[in-house]
């Protein structure tokens, strides 16, 4: 592999921000994500923190050295590993109701899309998964329609339900806890995207995608009741 | 044995050291908001330094002891009563069963610390007995305390208290310079945007919690489109287009998109605990040495309490 282009910077007394020269891309995510294998094999969790976004890598080191953990990155920067395959695809079930929906109708007005169009378009793409971030288990997508993009909302929501599927800026993504929060709500999914007493409390990864599947009301009533999961 | 809480007081939860390792699933560290003070009560009961503690807000409960059992309280200067009688803080003391122990309302800083010569029966999550509020995860219930709610206790321990010299108790005045070096984003900063940042001194407002800390003066102008959403750590302070710094909690989101005009530096970062509405804040650029040794300086106090230099 050829060697990785990244600037290496302090943040603050125990953290490094490492940037990555490259423009953020599903590629460059393969890359970075298999950086970050690299050194969560060389430092155990208690040691350093990595977070990984679309075009950088952040460290926090607890009990380890800096300057050791520095080392590491800058000769696996030289010799980067081989990029991280992608991973699994997974169809979330979601409801265009907009009674679950609360912004679903205006942001149609608003881009002069039918409903079904909207829809059509919003569940088209197989999302790729940058990273989890914001929220536990929340995935930053990427591959948004541009002709989908839309404003966040100037006055957050107080409390955005688990599980609302929306739209903030050019990305769109699902909430996987209640929050308060900016975007404009298409939809809600049953599916729970973060299961703090299960043996996987993150049930979907970076680099996995993520396909919507439009399903009615009373679908989405029973699948909530039936299965949250 | 239990503790009940009469009443719940404004944000009462079991705070640990936090979480580590799931920053890369959206899971920040959340733990106690001024580490400081919750190693100090653990010390002085001889628990071991980040051993689980109530984290108390503000206006505190009023809590109810089931059987015998030995306390300590530091950190924000409450109205500490037992059985309506004033106790001080920064020492152990013995509660019996039957007995009532009241915070009031803090005088002066935001939190304290109730640390207890037992274990509460808990189960920790995703590593850590810490409650982080917004993901409703570990502590009691996910949850903060509400009045009627029952913490059971085990282990109660007979401890051989320890005695904090009072040179060592912490003071809250409310007016504070806090230390901090530059961040990723500083450079970009001109000179007097970034002694804008300096020169005056903020006001903690009262939108502040454990998620960010949000400071009120006057709008630092500057314009800065381009940043790209990254890893965020408690102690980073974004400046967002609004022109009012905020400072990220121990319960921030782990990505965020503002610019980062500095980072707090670890010997001040306890202190952000104490922040509380009102208070006035100026911040100070040092260099990442003159943190170091800073901290090394109060890495010296937990030297004397003879445990870990490191307090991240």
């Amino acid at each position: 592999m050829e060697k990785v282009s990244a600037t290496i910077q302090p943040l603050g007394e125990q953290g490094l921000c490492v940037q990555f020269h490259e423009a953020a891309s599903l590629e460059l995510s393969q890359q970075l994500l298999a950086f970050a294998k690299a050194l969560r094999e060389a430092f155990p969790c208690h040691e350093l923190e990595i977070i990984p976004a679309y075009q950088s890598l952040t460290l926090i080191a607890y009990e380890v050295s800096l300057s050791v953990v520095r080392q590491s990155l800058e000769s696996l920067l030289a010799r980067p590993p081989k990029p991280m395959p992608v991973g699994i695809r997974h169809e979330i079930p979601v409801c265009y109701d907009p009674l679950l929906g609360t912004d679903l109708l205006h942001v149609a007005d608003a881009l002069s899309l039918e409903v079904s169009e909207l829809i059509r378009l919003h569940t088209e793409p197989d999302y790729p998964v940058h990273m989890l971030g914001f929220l536990p288990g929340f995935l930053y997508l990427g591959g948004l329609n541009p002709s989908l993009a839309f404003p966040r909302k100037v006055v957050p929501d107080m409390a955005v339900p688990a599980g609302s599927v929306g739209i903030g800026g050019n990305q769109t993504g699902v909430y996987p806890i209640e929050s308060p929060g900016g975007w404009q709500i298409l939809g809600r999914t049953p599916k729970r995207l973060f299961l703090p007493d299960s043996d996987e409390p993150f049930p979907i990864a970076p680099l996995d995608s993520v396909k919507f599947m439009p399903i009615e009301l009373d679908t989405y009533y029973a699948l909530e009741k039936g299965d949250e999961s | 044995m239990s503790l009940v809480f009469l009443e719940a007081g404004l944000q009462t939860s079991i705070q640990d050291k936090g979480r580590q390792g799931f920053y890369d699933y959206g899971v920040g560290q959340s733990g106690a908001m001024d580490r400081l003070s919750l190693a100090l009560a653990n010390w002085l009961l001889g628990n071991p330094l980040y051993h689980p503690a109530i984290e108390v807000t503000l206006l505190g409960p009023e809590i109810e002891f089931q059987e015998a059992v030995t306390l300590a309280v530091t950190g924000a200067e409450f109205d500490l009563k037992l059985n309506g009688k004033s106790i001080g803080l920064y020492e152990a003391f013995d509660v019996d069963k039957g007995d009532r122990l009241s915070f009031g309302a803090a005088k002066k800083g935001m939190r304290a610390y109730l640390a207890v010569a037992a274990d509460f029966s808990i189960k920790p999550q995703l590593g850590s007995y810490s409650t982080h509020l917004t993901a409703h995860l570990g502590g009691f219930n996910g949850r903060a305390f509400t009045a009627g709610d029952k913490l059971a206790l085990y282990d109660c321990r007979a401890v051989d208290e320890q005695v904090l010299a009072p040179e060592y108790k912490l003071q809250f005045l409310g007016d504070y310079v806090i230390r901090c070096i530059p961040s990723v984003e500083t450079e970009r900063f001109s000179k007097v945007q970034l002694k804008a940042f300096q020169a005056q001194s903020f006001n903690v407002s009262v939108d502040s919690n454990r998620m960010g800390i949000r400071l009120e003066g006057a709008k630092i102008t500057f314009e800065m489109n381009d940043i790209v959403s990254m890893g965020l750590m408690p102690g980073t302070i974004q400046l967002p287009p609004s022109g009012q710094p905020i400072i990220a909690g121990v319960d921030a989101q782990t990505i965020g998109g503002y610019p980062r005009i500095a980072q707090v530096a670890e010997v001040d970062k306890p202190l952000l605990g104490q922040l509380r509405p009102g208070d006035s804040v100026t911040f100070q650029l040092i260099t990442l040495e003159q943190a170091r040794s800073f901290y090394q300086d109060q890495a010296l106090l937990m030297a004397i309490i003879d445990e870990p230099h490191s307090i991240f």
